[in-house]
């Protein structure tokens, strides 16, 4: 898990604070990776990335809290609204994910074991640790993603990807 | 089991997001045990269904 979790006063929201000193995860490939995709820490300016791609692509409404100073390193709080259902199946993920154009990229398995990764070379967006747990499936059976992995791929990064779509 | 609904508009995902019933802190840490045993499992039968010779390189 990346975060530190708890509900809002008012329980509509959830915030969730990094690990001190750390901002999650990224994904990058380059000269240093041999040109393979692999996932990575991220620095704080990819998160915040991440959480604005987030709000973009998934509707999401993440707020950007603050960012404190702990003792052993910063930490970003930031607040989402509260999701309660069940865990998305795999096939579900990969409906709701063909349905916004991501391609699923098979062999490529970054972040949880069994995690999906997905790219959509439209607007040269990537998504990884797609798994039942980042998938929230409400009680109307709308299935939203909750915690993925977003990145905007870079060029070294969408040739790497491009390899793995079919 | 109900039937997924797969919203595309990002806005309807946003208004969908923010109608959401408020929930307990009860309610809530039951559903991170239920989604931390659904991400196991799914993590056990991809394990199953790989081979060892498949490309995962981090776990976190």
């Amino acid at each position: 898990m990346e975060h530190r979790i708890w509900p809002s006063a008012d329980r509509s929201r959830i915030f969730k604070a990094s690990y001190r000193g750390a901002c999650g995860f990224t994904v990058l490939a380059g000269e240093v990776t041999g040109s393979l995709p692999e996932l990575v820490k991220a620095l704080p300016l990819e998160y915040l990335e991440r959480l604005i791609l987030q709000n973009r692509v998934f509707g999401d409404d993440l707020h950007l809290e603050g960012v404190a100073v702990e003792a052993q390193g910063m930490v970003i709080l930031s607040s989402q609204p509260t999701l309660l259902g069940e865990p998305a199946s795999i096939s579900e993920i990969l409906s709701f994910m063909r349905g916004l154009w991501f391609q699923p990229l098979p062999g490529l398995r970054l972040g949880n074991p069994g995690a999906l990764a997905f790219y959509r070379d439209l607007d040269e967006v990537a998504a990884f640790d797609a798994h039942p747990a980042n998938f929230v499936k409400d009680d109307s059976g709308v299935v939203l993603p909750i915690d993925l992995i977003l990145v905007q791929a870079d060029k070294a990064l969408h040739e790497a990807l491009c390899r793995y779509v079919q | 089991m109900k039937r997924a609904v797969y919203l595309t508009d990002p806005e309807a995902m946003r208004k969908a997001r923010l109608q959401q019933p408020r929930s307990t802190s009860e309610q809530l840490q039951a559903q991170l045990e239920r989604f931390r045993r659904a991400s196991e499992k799914s993590s056990e039968e991809d394990r199953s269904a790989t081979s060892s010779r498949g490309r995962e390189k981090t776990t976190h």
